[in-house]
């Protein structure tokens, strides 16, 4: 019994974790926009509601020393909320630097974390404090005196309050304590306590874990409107409620409080005859939540079995293709239908919007802009973009490297701009969107540009390339990701030690997307990630080659034309074909793979579309569309490039799913086919003609 | 801690025992029904109680309020302790249970 209950508690406080970060990612975002918009009184209440969720949440749930931190700080923005203290950029740098100190606070414990250094939030705290102007908000934390609730001392004008309080019949489902609420509300205050007991029912009739009680209270304080209702912020929903300032009769808490009825009528509700049980109240909260919280651990399970579920449901496909029967036929397909839906709708269910990862880099800019001297805006586009979570999961890290890259090489110091002629304040955007099965991230800053002949001056100078290499530009910025480059004159804490982009390129590859460069010098760099929508399940179509079986991602194919073994022949070794008037070149899967069987006497290209623009890839035969879970193919195989896993398939064989960027990529690094120099001169060369 | 119910001739007696909140409201409401239901004269004892929350409160005050109605005696064992009273009046409900 014990175990289970310390079980739950650690359930709960799992759960106020979760729910913490992400108000104090929120919190994070108020507090930069503030530093931006220090006039908006919206945002220091935004500010504020969470602080005062995470104080509440945060006692409830046993972190008490968490709870009076956040408690002082509430304060001092309660302060500025009644504009008695101005949102200074100290202020917002000191919060910024307290949510870091929450955040290690919300750690303690889990999974063996450290507590966290008192003395740091103790220095936070006073400066705090100090910046208020007041002496003392509370009392000095010390850990064995948690939760210290004491008003602010400032001269206040006391006011009269009366309030009128009855709970809902679900308030206490909820989870909340009156007694608790009251007790809150003592403490801004003096408060005096008047019970209706009038409307409890007949024993009979009584819901044992619902409240009937209901209160009149008068509250003499110099606390404001505000804080009063932020006592009953967690349960405005479900209770009747109404505050209003004794010397003026008129209702002031009306129009923020969707449940506040007059005390007549709340009178009237409550006594009349009890709703037959199960009954509901008019008032009733709904109580079906609009989503729900899943550990990602459960959802990634769940994604893995949809996949075996889809290869079984292949294999069922291909044994009923065998037999006869239309009965069993009949099944097969309606579990097609059903597995190929739940596939869609569980890989639908780990799109996540890209919005969480974007707006982390907020805090990075600014932290940055500070300690660089830069004066630098973000902007956020296409925030709502949806990706697989193991894909965002992933994009932390490149993106950071990014970011701070632009911050640090890209980004000018204000003079230098003022001398180019650029506004004062650089700006970064992060734009995400959608083409096609992929999604495009980039990095676009109106820095200074790339000097393309200073990259390949590096790479001459550290043996990347030779000293009469002809490259691109693209290519010449692509050296810029490989690993050990760097240009910064000085290694600096930012960036500049030749790490960072060497680990965008590396997570970027691990995530089968690919990185695009490009660069105006002195307009500034943009550069974009292109991303698999999704890692675990793709449609591909089932080509053979000799007697193995191989996935080409559907995403990236065109069209499928024929070739006779002839014309390969004829080609003469140019691996080049035309279509429709076009050279396209491609590769023999054949000869890659080194197949061994015989050839078929027509051989298909399938048309695909990669970066180094339209290729053809020779294969056998084309047996048609598949969905494909993708499994890794170990840590054997990790130095197969071109491979980017296997799946298996319903008859039992194993397919590998081919990297098509990869594949093309490496052709063209070894000197396989690639259209070079005039097209005439390969026309002439022998290239063979298709008429599709 | 919890409910332990005797009866003994013409009497009820109900024992409350540790913290008498939410988590054991339902049991302390079918214990009182069934004092109330057998006609006898109810005991409650408290005075093991360490804590009494919004929700025993008002099981304790119906079924004393209707236990008058029939004419039954409901008696509480002693005064609530201190801290009860203490905790039951900054939420105004103090004095209303009687021994």
């Amino acid at each position: 019994m014990f175990q289970e209950v310390s079980n739950n508690a650690e359930q709960f406080k799992q759960s106020f974790r979760e729910e913490a970060r992400e108000i104090l990612a929120d919190l994070e975002s108020a507090l930069l926009e503030l530093n931006e918009n220090r006039e908006d009184m919206e945002l220091v209440g935004r500010i504020f509601r969470g602080l005062h969720t995470i104080k509440g949440s945060g006692a409830m749930f046993g972190f008490e020393r968490l709870a009076a931190f956040a408690h002082d700080l509430e304060t001092t923005f309660d302060l500025v909320r009644n504009g008695r203290l101005e949102p200074s950029s100290d202020l917002i740098d000191l919060t910024l630097a307290a949510l870091d100190q929450i955040k290690a606070m919300l750690e303690e414990g889990a999974n063996g974390a450290p507590l966290a250094d008192s003395t740091v939030f103790e220095a936070i705290l006073d400066n705090v404090r100090k910046l208020a102007g007041i002496a003392e908000i509370a009392a000095p934390l010390k850990q064995d005196e948690p939760a210290i609730e004491s008003p602010a001392v400032l001269p206040v004008e006391i006011e009269t309050w009366q309030i009128h309080f009855a709970p809902g019949p679900e308030l206490m489902r909820c989870g909340a304590n009156p007694a608790l609420l009251l007790r809150e509300l003592g403490q801004l205050g003096c408060l005096s306590v008047k019970s209706d007991t009038d409307a409890i029912p007949a024993l009979c009739e009584l819901d044992a874990e619902r409240c009937y009680i209901a209160w009149d209270l008068e509250l003499k304080t110099g606390a404001s409107l505000d804080a009063i209702r932020d006592v009953f912020i967690f349960v405005e929903d479900c209770c009747a409620l109404k505050i209003e300032r004794a010397a003026i009769p008129a209702l002031l808490a009306a129009p923020a409080l969707p449940a506040s009825i007059d005390a007549e009528a709340a009178a009237k509700v409550l006594a009349e005859p009890r709703a037959p049980k199960g009954g509901r109240r008019e008032y009733d909260a709904p109580d079906v939540a609009s989503s729900i919280r899943v550990a990602a651990a459960k959802l990634d399970c769940f994604v893995n079995l949809v996949g075996e579920l889809v290869t079984v449901q292949a294999r069922l496909s291909e044994l009923a293709a065998t037999r006869d029967d239309a009965e069993v036929s009949a099944v097969a397909e309606d579990v097609e239908r059903l597995a190929s839906a739940l596939r869609d709708n569980s890989m639908d269910m780990r799109m996540m919007p890209i919005r969480g990862t974007f707006e982390k880099f907020r805090r990075l800019v600014h932290d940055l802009a500070r300690s660089l001297g830069k004066n630098v805006e973000l902007s956020l586009v296409g925030a709502d973009t949806e990706l697989d979570k193991s894909v965002i999961d992933e994009l932390n890290d490149p993106l950071m490297h990014l970011v701070r890259n632009s911050m640090d090489h890209g980004i000018d110091g204000p003079e230098e701009r003022a001398a180019r002629g650029k506004p004062a304040v650089a700006s970064i955007r992060l734009t995400a969107r959608h083409a096609g099965a992929s999604v495009l991230i980039s990095v676009t800053d109106d820095g200074r540009g790339i000097d393309a002949e200073a990259v390949r001056a590096k790479a001459i100078e550290r043996g990347l390339i030779g000293p009469d290499a002809l490259l691109s530009e693209t290519e010449i910025y692509a050296l810029l990701f490989q690993p050990g480059f760097s240009t910064a004159k000085q290694v600096s804490d930012i960036s500049g030690r030749g790490v960072g982009l060497d680990v965008v390129r590396r997570n970027i590859d691990k995530l089968r997307g690919s990185i695009d460069v490009s660069s105006k010098p002195g307009e500034g760099t943009t550069v974009t990630l292109r991303l698999p929508l999704t890692l675990a399940i793709i449609d591909g179509l089932l080509v053979t080659v000799g007697k193995g079986y191989f996935v080409l991602p559907l995403a990236n194919t065109l069209e499928c034309i024929e070739i006779s073994h002839q014309q390969i022949v004829a080609a003469d070794g140019n691996h080049l074909i035309n279509v429709r008037g076009d050279v396209v070149p491609y590769i023999r899967l054949r000869d890659q793979f080194e197949a061994i069987a015989a050839a078929p006497l027509f051989e298909q290209v399938m048309l695909v579309d990669t970066e180094e623009g339209r290729y053809g890839l020779v294969v056998d035969s084309v047996l048609g569309n598949c969905q494909t879970m993708i499994k890794s193919l170990g840590r054997v195989y990790r130095h197969v490039q071109t491979i980017s896993g296997a799946t298996i398939l319903g008859n039992g064989m194993v397919a590998l799913i081919l990297d098509l960027e990869r594949l093309v990529a490496d052709s063209i690094s070894t000197g396989r086919p690639q259209v070079r120099g005039h097209p005439r001169a390969l026309e002439k060369s022998g290239a063979a003609t298709v008429r599709a | 801690m919890g409910i332990a119910s005797s009866q003994s001739g013409d009497l009820s007696l109900i024992q409350l025992d540790g913290e008498i909140d939410i988590a054991i409201a339902a049991e302390l409401r079918a214990s009182l029904l069934e004092a109330l239901k057998s006609g006898r004269e109810i005991s409650v004892s408290l005075d093991a109680v360490t804590a009494l929350d919004l929700t025993a409160f008002q099981l304790l005050w119906s079924a004393q309020r209707e236990a008058t109605q029939n004419g039954l005696k409901f008696t509480l064992t002693r005064e609530l302790s201190e801290p009860i009273q203490s905790s039951l009046k900054s939420i105004g409900l103090d004095g209303l249970l009687v021994g």
